[in-house]
């Protein structure tokens, strides 16, 4: 496949044409032969055909691509590609295009054949392909590459024998019926009796339930559960079924059996460690993971849960009031696959799609292994190409992307809200309802900015002198807001004219609200005009992952531009001693090179840098530790300024930066952290408020680079005005400003004046900064917008659903038939495929599926329909497998020729059966299988059993086996005392925290945790079954890893909080919980000695190491 | 069939055949196999024979992640020179990320070294003292065009899905020297695109993983105690045997209990061991200095390139080596200039150059050379056409790679690409036929290194792949 990926460009196109063609070209009528023609061919063109193109195309065994070149009909019928020529039509024709050398592929390789014979080429397909009668003999006779073989299914394939409907058999008669109690243990006696091997006899209570209970939940029995079997007096089959349903009720059951299931389905919570959360990936998959685990506690019929897999979204109540949020949820199983990347070929990716939902279905549902017929039949089953094609037809009438996504990235999943369709529409009426307010108020809101910069405009001379005051501070406390009220000016007005005329060294305040950023509730932000420079507060108590970047607990964030400084300004409101202290910490180690920082102190109108530096990506700097000498004592004079600047450097886009800011004198502190309910709660969030209630204290701002004064540089008096503002004489200023506002009364400069009122001119505010008056009107229209947020019902969360129709956008949008992909490539088109099922099984008169629908349905109903022989098959043999280690059939997903026969075929039947009699529970077959006397026996074999029967395939033992890496985690927090069963839920990111193992998040790239470790599924492929290796840093994790000794050192714990202080009880009690018995002769022994070779340590310490080295344990980590 | 053939083929059989038991877990089956002594210990990493004589003995493989570029390092055009600015004069492949514009000239300058006369970019002056010893591929062609699909391919063989690494591959046909170390290393201060996938063993048995190291300074996990010191844990593991003994009395049947024993037992061996090979501590201050510790600007690469001998010498059998943080930059595509090509580019160099010919001076000072294949690129090259003013797209059509040591040929160029760096034209080189190459230079059959998954057997060259001969030395 992947050299298919150089087919491109325009053969993507032009094959696809030429497919069409194709049948048209064979009824081409026959050319005129023995005319010129003829000649022309044998002078020009047979030449060429035999020495550049023959030793590859010619008329050897082994040709390239399927293509020979011999006859005008070989031509015709082409190779893997299609046609090679069409008669007359050079343009249309692959000869010509491979031998222009333009795209790949190009032919002949070595190199590009002169002009001369490229435009003979030309000519001769323009002619018609004249080729002298009588010379295609190859083609008459059935040239190999024109008649393409199909692949024949008859009675000898549909013989096979998982292909056979399901026969009951009823069990054996055996000669030792005390031997086989159950009709299970019939089928296995019988087999034990033909190789004369005894069955091993039944394991001890201790051993029995350890086992059971593991099997079941994937955790350790309680000392409590283990000593209450070992005492129930009822017989040995009564007391132990008791356990089973016991456990069978247990919510840890769904944890462990769904755990199997997401082994199978490649279950990952993330695709990626560096975007994890990011729009391409499948943060949500949990959804489909606690649907999973849940069904199997809820014994969900196994149809239903086939049915609700494969087409969940069309099995929703017809009430649009209602919804079934499990069936949606359930096609994560379509959803959660991997396919690469970032990847610009789109339609690569979208067959990817299409190849991992195949491979998925059918071998975990039918044990077959169809998508080895992607790019030719099928090697050893009979799985024509067509009918992976049928099945893909179904699939890419399917989709799980809203479109194909941008070629320079990945694709960004679909998210589907898991709600009634009737909720969903209610609230985008009323979402549409609130946006057509808003925009109301919007509308109404410029028209109240224009008529309010219009009745300002006769303020100018004021706004002039107010401007300078402010700026130059000598006015004393002038905050802006206090000026403008003093001289009823508009604050908004004045703050811009504070910048349009070059005073605006305080910067721009950032004034457009975001409200929740990228929809996490309780992170807000505000920006200027553009997404850059910004403020971003996290109000809430945990941090939150936002696309690379991380934003601690109830944080304060800043974001420059990639030109533009963002500044924290804090205006004093009294004068004093203060001292500063701040930290910033890059929040987006991700990408990006750091960022820069200063610490300003303006006095006057002159700004002071007390500190400043740079932070690597990543990191973080502790500003008073840093400059602590310049920072611990700063005199400050009421109306001065301090403020925390954050440069960008290269990278900008990851400069998010997270600060904490204390500015304390004598009397009082400011704490930037102030702001972060403050700026959630108040609608008005920057400028801001201190503690006091002081207004603009805090003020988040970009530093301009320009001056904005351009308009007003064309004023002759702007000269004068220049000279005034650096005299800084007050009377000097104020007729300047007097003079400016004059002119701009002038017809002259009309059109500077009008500059003035028009957006972006001093005039014009934000909605926000309107005074009162003005945004009264609006009280109401804004109350009746909140009423109406308010109301809205809270967002539903999202899942990855899959849906009916192609990727929209794409060329598979909508309901379709696909083309058979030759040798799997999607350059190389054939013939159409009606969608269908697998024809071995399905047969071949099965009704066409709907033309509007994906067929999806008609799938999952075909595979759950009881009549499937292989489906019943396949998961019996699945939950066999799990209880015995390995399934009656040992290859679980492959039930065809590659496959292994089951090693008792009418023990199978017989399971499969009954799971379709108890109406496919799957809790049933498990209480089944475990009162059988084979589930019971001991694991140790006897000589004769090694001998006659190593693999243990006729079942005279029970199979010992290895604890899962989730069994062991679960475990060590168990005897710990630490595990907590809090079900469900997003995946926990902290392998401390102490829930179950199969909540740690299973990031699909990540290869060296623990689980990985340990032998746990890889989230990239399907597992049947897990790899059990013994490599040193297991036993290195063991040994050393802090969780480990953490755990130990919890278990010593309980032992020496028990009453009895006795050092043996103490081993015993040790023995009893990790064990689940006490201790015998050799292992009391090697405790002691430990223990005293221990002695210099603390009590709790020697004991830890004691309670490690029972973890390390063979007997620990082994399930007999 | 081969001794190995058959080994393997045994292996597989027991797995398939599903005893349950991990490879350690085989050992008395295996010791029935005579030909397969070595397998006998049960020691997946145990050294295996190869199918033919092998010229190489291990591969340090340095990975210029991000797509370093050939045009303005090892494949001079002069076309580009005398035709900047202009438009390209055919029509580019439809499978592009961004359309780019026009020619670039490279901002750099070639000269010829060595007696082979091979051109190396001036950004290179200290590799280019070993000119002699490079076998340079120009015509290098991958399939996908973009980093995640491409890094993939060029570790795997497969641009998308799952599949084991090369040096999985390696270590799993060959075993490895030393068992107190992973077989395959895979040193990267920061991830590289795409991440452990590059170096997953995927379906094969987890021994055959890369092991990642990306903390120089602390470069292995779990090799220290935080709570008890070595002579108590010596105890400790005294006190476990005697456990683990009295639980196996009555198991006696079951091989994987005393596969477990054992490995508790090489874990400890480890602890002193491993750290050792890894420290670069331990080396003298001329070697320190050779490889650039000395000089912030190529201590980073230095560390893992003086890491990477240190490994090799001690029998590590795949050493991938990425580079993916200088002392101004980590990222996971350090090569990858879409812009900055006059700044970045430079500054790449500079800090690989001096530590990789460090390397190859002090592999061949040592005799090491001659049987260490030491392999240089990157995923891709890049566009002989300008991505705004200073910057280059990705480029999987024709690039350039180069080999060195282990029974390649130095002083080579080997293929083109077409005048302007565009399409490798002549004797091209794809991904599968350098993994072929590489397996074969380390005695494996390409065709014949195969494992059986989901019901078919695999290969790292898929269905693809032929041995470039050309590149190896005779001899």
């Amino acid at each position: 496949m992947s050299r298919a990926a150089r087919f491109l460009g325009v053969f993507r196109h032009t094959a696809r044409c030429l497919m069409i063609l194709t049948a048209a070209a064979s009824a081409w009528p026959e050319p005129v032969r023995g005319d010129d023609g003829g000649e022309f061919f044998e002078t020009k063109i047979r030449p060429i055909l035999a020495n550049r193109c023959g030793e590859c195309h010619g008329s050897a065994a082994k040709i390239k691509g399927g293509l020979r070149l011999t006859s005008r009909e070989a031509i015709l019928a082409g190779g893997d590609s299609g046609a090679a020529a069409v008669p007359g039509k050079p343009e249309e024709s692959l000869l010509v295009q491979v031998l222009s050398y333009v795209d790949e592929p190009r032919m002949p390789p070595a190199a590009r054949l002169p002009e001369a014979e490229r435009s003979a080429i030309e000519e001769w397909i323009r002619r018609g392909m004249p080729w002298p009668a009588g010379d295609s003999t190859a083609a008459a006779t059935g040239d190999p590459s024109s008649a393409r073989k199909s692949m024949t299914i008859g009675p000898r394939e549909r013989s096979f024998w998982s292909f056979q409907p399901i026969r009951r058999v009823a069990p054996p008669s055996v000669r030792h019926p005390e031997l086989a109690p159950t009709p299970i243990d019939r089928f296995l006696q019988a087999g034990l009796e033909r190789a004369a091997i005894e069955p091993a006899p039944a394991t001890d209570r201790r051993t029995l339930i350890r086992r059971a209970t593991f099997d079941l939940t994937g955790l350790p029995p309680s000392l409590d559960e283990i000593e209450r079997f070992v005492a129930d007096a009822d017989s040995d089959d009564r007391a132990f079924i008791r356990v089973v349903d016991r456990l069978l009720a247990s919510p840890r059951y769904g944890e462990k059996w769904g755990r199997h299931w997401l082994d199978l389905v490649r279950y990952a919570d993330s695709r990626d460690s560096r975007g994890v959360g990011s729009d391409t990936d499948i943060l949500e998959a949990w959804h489909y993971r606690d649907y999973v685990v849940s069904a199997f506690n809820r014994d969900l019929p196994y149809d239903r849960f086939i049915r609700e897999q494969i087409a969940g979204d069309l099995l929703q109540p017809s009430d649009p009031a209602a919804v079934d949020v499990d069936a949606l949820v359930a096609t994560g199983l379509l959803t959660i696959g991997e396919w690469g990347t970032g990847d610009a070929d789109k339609e690569k990716m979208m067959t990817d799609i299409v190849a991992d939902q195949i491979d998925v279905v059918s071998r975990a549902f039918l044990g077959l292994t169809i998508g080895c017929a992607r790019c030719h039949d099928h090697k050893f089953d009979p799985i024509p190409q067509a009918d992976y094609y049928g099945l893909a037809g179904i699939f890419f009438s399917t989709h799980i992307l809203p479109d194909p996504g941008p070629k320079t990235n990945g694709s960004p999943m679909l998210r589907t809200p898991l709600a009634a369709p009737a909720a969903i529409e209610a609230a985008r009426k009323q979402r549409e309802r609130i946006e057509r307010l808003e925009t109301e108020r919007k509308t109404k809101t410029a028209a109240a900015i224009a008529e309010l910069a219009v009745r300002e405009r006769g303020k100018t001379a004021d706004y002039l002198l107010a401007a300078w005051e402010s700026a130059s501070g000598s006015k004393s406390g002038s905050a802006i807001d206090d000026s403008a009220r003093e001289r009823g000016l508009v604050a908004g007005i004045l703050r811009r004219w504070v910048v349009a005329l070059g005073l605006g060294d305080l910067g721009t305040p950032l004034l457009r609200p975001l409200r929740r950023v990228r929809d996490v509730a309780g992170v807000d932000a505000w920006a200027g005009p553009a997404d850059t420079p910004s403020i971003t507060v996290n109000a809430n108590s945990t941090s939150q992952q936002i696309l690379t970047f991380t934003l601690p607990p109830r944080s304060v964030n800043l974001h420059p531009a990639p030109d533009r400084p963002v500044a924290l300004v804090w205006r004093a409101p009294a004068a004093g001693t203060h001292r500063i202290e701040a930290t910033l910490a890059d929040a987006d180690a991700a990408c990006g090179d750091g960022f820069g920082w200063r610490i300003e102190h303006r006095r006057g109108r002159t700004w002071t840098t007390l500190a400043e530096g740079a932070v690597e990506n990543g990191g973080r700097v502790d500003v008073t530790r840093q400059a602590a000498a310049r920072l611990e004592r700063v005199e400050i004079a009421e109306g001065d300024r301090l403020r925390l600047v954050v440069l960008p450097k290269s990278g900008h886009a990851c400069d998010t930066t997270a600060v904490t800011w204390k500015i304390a004198s004598e009397k009082e502190t400011w704490d930037v952290a102030e702001l972060v309910t403050d700026l959630i709660a108040g609608g008005r969030g920057n400028p801001h408020v201190d503690h006091a209630g002081r207004p603009e204290v805090w003020t988040a701002v970009e530093l301009a680079t320009a001056a904005p004064a351009k308009n007003l540089d064309r004023l002759a008096s702007f000269a004068r005005w220049r000279a005034a503002v650096d005299g800084a004489e007050r009377v000097a200023v104020a007729a300047a400003a007097k003079s400016i506002a004059e002119e701009l009364a002038q017809p002259g400069a009309a059109a500077t004046s009008d500059e003035l009122v028009k957006p972006g001119g001093p005039f014009v505010v934000e909605a926000a900064e309107l005074p009162e008056e003005l945004a009264r009107p609006f009280v109401a229209l804004d109350a009746e917008i909140e009423a109406l947020r308010k109301s809205l019902p809270p967002t539903p969360a999202v899942g990855l659903v899959a849906r009916e129709g192609g990727v929209p956008r794409s060329p598979h949008a909508g309901i379709h038939d696909s083309r058979i992909h030759i040798r799997g490539e999607y350059t190389r088109l054939g013939a159409v495929v009606p969608r269908h099922f697998p024809v071995v099984i399905a047969g071949e008169d099965r009704p066409a599926l709907p033309a509007d629908s994906s067929g999806r349905r008609e799938l999952s109903e075909w595979i759950a329909d009881p009549s499937n022989p292989l489906t019943a098959r396949v998961m019996a043999n699945r939950v066999w497998q799990h209880h015995f280690g390995e399934g009656l059939v040992r290859t679980a997903g492959n039930f065809g020729k590659l496959g292994e026969p089951p090693s008792h075929p009418e023990l199978l039947d017989h399971l499969a059966s009954r799971l379709i009699e108890s109406g496919w529970s799957i809790k049933s077959l498990h209480r089944e299988i475990m009162a059988s006397a084979a589930y019971r026996r001991s694991s140790r074999p006897s000589s004769d059993a090694t001998a006659r029967d190593p693999e243990n395939r006729l079942l005279s033992r029970f199979r010992r086996r290895r604890l899962t890496s989730e069994e062991l985690r679960d475990a060590l927090l168990t005897i710990a005392g630490r595990l907590e069963t809090t079900a469900g839920g997003p995946a926990d990111r902290d392998f401390e925290t102490p829930r179950r193992t199969l909540y740690q998040i299973c990031i699909r790239s990540d290869r060296s945790s623990f689980g990985p470790l340990f032998d746990a599924a890889d989230p990239a492929a399907l597992i049947e079954k897990r790899i059990d290796s013994t490599v040193a840093p297991q036993a290195l994790f063991l040994l050393n890893h802090p969780f480990v000794v953490a755990r130990a050192g919890e278990t010593a714990r309980r032992v020496l909080d028990a009453p009895s202080g006795d050092r043996s009880a103490r081993i015993d009690r040790l023995h009893e919980i990790v064990f689940g018995r006490s201790a015998g002769t050799e292992e009391r022994a090697a405790a002691e000695l430990l223990l005293d070779s221990a002695r210099d340590l603390e009590p709790q310490a020697a004991w830890t190491l004691l309670a490690q080295t029972l973890i390390c344990a063979n007997e620990f980590m082994f399930v007999d | 069939m081969s001794s190995h053939d058959r080994a393997i083929d045994r292996r597989r059989m027991l797995r398939l055949a599903g005893t349950g038991f991990g490879l350690l877990g085989l050992r008395g089956l295996l010791a029935e196999d005579e030909s397969s002594a070595a397998d006998a210990s049960g020691d997946p990493l145990a050294v295996r024979p190869p199918h033919h004589a092998a010229r190489a003995k291990r591969v340090i493989f340095l990975f210029m992640s991000g797509g370093p570029s050939h045009v303005d390092l090892f494949d001079p055009k002069p076309r580009l020179q005398s035709d900047d600015g202009k438009p390209l004069p055919f029509a580019m492949p439809h499978l592009e990320r961004t359309r780019t514009g026009n020619l670039l000239a490279s901002p750099f300058r070639f000269s010829k070294h060595g007696e082979s006369g091979i051109p190396v970019s001036e950004l290179f002056p200290e590799l280019a003292k070993h000119a002699d010893r490079l076998c340079v591929v120009r015509s290098m062609v991958a399939d996908n065009i973009n980093h995640n699909g491409a890094c993939l391919q060029m570790n795997t063989g497969e641009q998308t899905f799952s599949r084991p690494s090369i040096g999985s591959w390696l270590t799993y046909g060959l075993g490895s020297e030393n068992r107190d170390l992973p077989g395959f290393v895979v040193i990267s201060p920061s991830q590289p695109a795409q991440g452990a996938p590059l170096w997953s063993s995927s379906f094969l048995p987890a021994a055959y993983q890369g092991t990642l190291i990306n903390d120089l300074a602390k470069p292995l996990a779990n090799i220290e105690n935080p709570r008890f010191g070595r002579d108590l844990q010596r105890k400790q593991l005294d006190a476990l045997a005697r456990i683990n003994a009295a639980h196996r009395a009555s198991r006696e049947d079951d091989s994987r209990l005393s596969a477990r024993i054992e490995s508790f037992e090489l874990a400890f061996r480890m602890q002193t061991r491993a750290p050792e090979a890894f420290d670069v501590d331990r080396e003298s201050p001329a070697t320190k200095k050779l490889y650039g510790l000395d000089d912030p600007i190529t201590k980073i690469f230095g560390t893992q390139c003086l890491m990477a001998r240190r490994l090799a010498e001690r029998g590590v059998r795949f050493i991938q080596v990425y580079h993916t943080e200088t002392s101004k930059r980590k990222s996971c595509q350090l090569w990858d200039q879409h812009g900055g090509l006059k700044e970045e580019l430079p500054a790449n160099c500079a800090a690989t150059d001096r530590p990789i010919a460090a390397l190859l001076s002090d592999l061949a000072a040592r005799g090491l050379l001659e049987d260490t294949l030491v392999v240089w690129g990157g995923e891709f090259g890049r566009t002989p056409t300008a991505e705004g003013k200073n910057g280059r797209e990705h480029h999987p059509f024709g690039f350039s790679m180069w080999l060195a040591g282990g029974g390649v040929q130095g002083g080579l160029v080997h293929g083109a690409t077409d005048e302007f760096g565009w399409h490798a034209v002549e004797n091209k080189v794809h991904v599968h036929d350098l993994h072929a190459t590489i397996l074969h230079l380390m005695g494996l059959d390409h065709t014949k290194l195969t494992y059986r998954f989901g019901g078919r057997d695999y290969r790292l060259t898929d269905v693809f792949g032929n041995v470039v001969r050309e590149l190896i030395a005779r001899g």
